[in-house]
């Protein structure tokens, strides 16, 4: 008995031994940092001569300050407005290539590969890539703009149209992601239910509705949340494209913490920061309890 | 035997001689062995005369240098950063307008001392505005200067001198075609030419970098310094300098924003994402505008292969107004002759050492020999560098320029303007105040919210002028209106 206990101790040990590595890079890499910004997001930097950086205590200073600026509240409504449409978009239009995709087309691998393009591009070069195709005065869709008389739109001056922009270039993006994520739950489904529902005189519509789409339900929960969490952080594709403009029209939230960083406001930066990461928090969260697990059930 | 110790000897002697002499050539780089570290924007402008001229002295000096370059946007952080702990740039080439962020945290080395000791550097030669205002703060020589900042206004001599045109101009507006004198004319011009057929497609009246995230926040000094400022650069365009509240919602800045919005309709239809880069590449390379406005650099890239304005090009100083808002009297007055504030926009990029480096010597020779008129003469002259005209030297003789490929008159029309821009006793020197970033950031959300329509012009500049008053309070008001005061040289209000 009394060997067993030693013996299991020493599993203890070794098994600690072995986690302690991981357990200090998570430690230095990820939560040495969020303390170290959560301090500095409660301090006001200034500069001196004889101590160079001085950063003096204000408490919640920079909270208050951030949650009476209209220009954080503004940033957060973009950051909303893009999470929401743009995932919506990629989601819908993932879907709809994904089913295609399943299906027995000439070049089917070829077009698999093609979709999945503008993932494997770095991000800030898809922004700029994305400015010159949307550069409706030269780019190559000019004649295109031109014919259907929407190159002279306001793109750049009218909010609205601003925001449709940066949310086409995150579509084009990021839609691949979804094509991906959802081809592989497509091609997971069973058969069983669809060769009951042609027998039962299944329109494709119910397959779709009855079938595909609440079997899809737990890939298509996950990959929504994922894309949630990612898509708060969109900085690449307002900066190249818009600059945040017109005056705030497409600054996100992301953008507003680097753009203040840029000004080495550092507090500032990370009270952004921080407010954020609550805002995202709060809505994984609702999202997961509301929505997620409710699809799950539905999904059985 | 004797002529055998003899033949020995001189062997000997010839080798010691040589070993020493090879010891001695090493020796003769004084800063063999040293290596420095240099950071600056990456361009490629300003990064490229750097990269080709640290070679070149480490050929005559011995001495490493490495070139780091980084974004604009990320520059003053960065430097900032490491001058704070790593200490790892020996000297960084940035913007004058970041001196008041640096020199308050004790960042940088004065230079009065190197600068007199160094007397290739030609110091005197430095056009009096950059050497006394741009390289100095609060008295003492923080800076190298490199590159003449300050905004002009480009035309298409072509048109101009055109006789059809200007018979066309004269009935239309009563007054003769000519570079334009003031903003209205500026306007006028823009109309006049927007939409003509010219070489085969239609041109637009202007263009000028009215993107956010670029350079809208300059271009709207540029437009409001002649009705701001009217008595010399001590008087200044941003802060009261009684107690440093902002003028930047003072008539005159609205009445520039107003008339700049106005110009929108003689501009390119997304002429709000025009940045720099878009102004010059769309005058220079697209030939789609009739007027400009830029710092020097559309001069020298007028030279380049791809431009279609060779031999086209007329260049002239920021125009005027024949009336200018009194801050104090708060009303508009008749200036007794056209009143001309050519703006500094940015300063100039100029190289700075780091007070904690350990090559501080190196770093500026290095400096140094970057300014030189050997290495500057050429520079200016050359579009990639970002370099404009900034010594007396540079202005001599269009020779330079037309050497470096410029169109003879249009080189003698650019240095001309140049030349009448820093001769003006009333340029207007960018704001260099501890927190210039933050202002600045907020200045371009305003300019944006206006140029776009979301907001009125007197309503954004109203908006940029609480933020400004937030920052100057936070960062402290009375340290701040010293140190404006001390950027300007007047003296520090107790």
């Amino acid at each position: 008995m009394k060997t067993q206990n030693h013996s299991n101790t020493r599993n203890k040990r070794s098994e600690f031994g072995f986690l302690l590595p991981a357990l200090l890079i998570v430690l230095v890499m990820s939560v040495f940092p969020l303390i170290s910004s959560l301090v500095l997001s409660l301090t006001r930097s200034s500069f001196s001569a004889a101590g160079g950086l001085q950063l003096e205590f204000v408490g919640f200073a920079n909270y208050a300050n951030l949650l009476s600026d209209s220009r954080f509240w503004g940033t957060l409504g973009n950051t909303l407005i893009f999470v929401f449409v743009g995932v919506a978009l990629q989601y819908a239009l993932g879907l709809g290539i994904a089913m295609l995709l399943t299906q027995k087309l000439a070049g089917q691998t070829f077009f698999r590969v093609l979709f999945l393009i503008p993932m494997m591009i770095t991000p800030v070069a898809v922004a700029y890539i994305m400015k010159m195709v949307l550069n409706f005065q030269i780019g190559p869709l000019t004649p295109l703009a031109k014919f259907f008389g929407f190159a002279d739109l306001p793109w750049f001056a009218d909010a609205s149209l601003s925001r449709l922009l940066v949310i086409i270039g995150d579509t084009w993006q990021w839609t691949p992601f979804a094509i991906i994520i959802l081809l592989a739950g497509l091609e997971a489904l069973p058969h069983e239910p669809y060769e009951a529902a042609m027998v039962e005189g299944a329109t494709p519509w119910q397959m779709f509705t009855q079938i595909t789409f609440p079997l899809l339900l737990p890939v298509s929960s996950g990959l929504v949340l994922i894309r949630l969490v990612e898509a708060f952080k969109i900085v690449d594709m307002p900066i190249v494209l818009t600059g945040g403009g017109p005056g705030i029209a497409t600054e996100t939230t992301s953008l507003f913490a680097y753009f203040t960083w840029r000004t080495f406001d550092q507090g500032k930066t990370a009270a952004i920061a921080y407010l954020l990461v609550i805002a995202v928090t709060i809505i994984a969260t609702l999202y997961n309890n509301l929505l997620r697990k409710r699809a799950l059930e539905v999904a059985g | 035997m004797t002529r055998k110790y003899v033949a020995v000897g001189l062997v000997g002697l010839l080798t010691a001689g040589l070993v020493i002499g090879v010891a001695q050539g090493q020796s003769a780089k004084k800063y063999a062995g040293k290596t420095i570290t240099i950071v600056t924007f990456d361009g490629p402008q300003i990064g490229e005369p750097l990269r080709r001229h640290a070679p070149e002295f480490e050929k005559l000096t011995g001495a490493k240098v490495n070139i780091v370059l980084t974004t604009f946007g990320d520059l003053f952080p960065r430097i900032l950063t490491d001058f704070q702990n790593a200490n790892s740039f020996d000297a960084a080439v940035f913007a004058p307008q970041w001196l008041g962020d640096y020199v308050s945290g004790g960042y940088l080395e004065p230079l009065d001392n190197y600068v007199k000791a160094a007397p290739e550097l030609k110091w005197g030669e430095i056009a009096p505005f950059f050497r006394e205002f741009s390289a100095t703060y609060a008295g003492k020589t923080y800076m190298v200067p490199f590159d003449g900042d300050f905004q002009m206004v480009y035309y298409r001599r072509d048109l101009w001198e055109n006789a059809a045109n200007k018979s066309a101009f004269r009935s239309k507006y009563g007054y003769s075609l000519a570079a334009p004198k003031t903003w209205k004319e500026y306007r006028d011009m823009a109309e006049f030419f927007n939409g003509m057929t010219v070489d085969g497609k239609k041109i637009y009246g202007a263009v000028e970098a009215m993107a956010r995230n670029a350079q809208s926040y300059w271009i709207l000094g540029s437009r409001a310094a002649a009705y701001m400022q009217y008595k010399g650069t001590g008087q200044g365009i941003f802060f009261d300098t009684n107690n440093m509240n902002p003028l930047i919602n003072e008539d005159g800045f609205v009445r520039a924003l107003t008339e700049w919005k106005d110009i929108q309709k003689f501009a390119p239809p997304n002429i709000l994402n025009y940045g720099t880069g878009e102004v010059r590449s769309g005058f220079t390379k697209a030939g789609e505008a009739a007027l400009a406005i830029d710092w020097g650099d559309i001069g020298s890239l007028s030279a380049d292969k791809d431009s279609v304005i060779k031999g086209k090009l007329g260049s002239t100083i920021l125009p005027g107004s024949t009336d200018y808002w009194d801050r104090d009297a708060k009303k508009w007055v008749t200036a007794p002759r056209i009143n001309y504030a050519p703006y500094a926009a940015f300063g100039g990029w100029s190289g700075a050492v780091n007070a904690k480096s350990k090559e501080k010597q190196v770093a500026f020779d290095f400096l140094s020999f970057v300014g030189q008129p050997a290495q500057s003469d050429a520079d200016v002259t050359i579009g990639i560098t970002g370099f404009n005209p900034y010594r007396t030297s540079h202005f001599k003789s269009p020779d330079l320029y037309v050497k470096a490929g410029m169109d003879p008159n249009d080189a003698k029309s650019y240095l001309k303007a140049i030349s009448n821009s820093l001769k003006n006793r009333n340029l207007v020197l960018d704001y260099r105040v501890p927190g210039a970033a933050r202002y600045q950031s907020a200045m371009d959300v305003g300019v944006s919210e206006a140029l776009s329509g979301q907001k009125t012009p007197k309503a954004a500049l109203d908006g940029i002028a609480t933020e400004w008053n937030k920052i100057t309070n936070e960062l402290g008001r009375q340290k701040q209106l010293n140190i404006y005061r001390q950027s300007l040289k007047l003296q520090s209000l107790k």
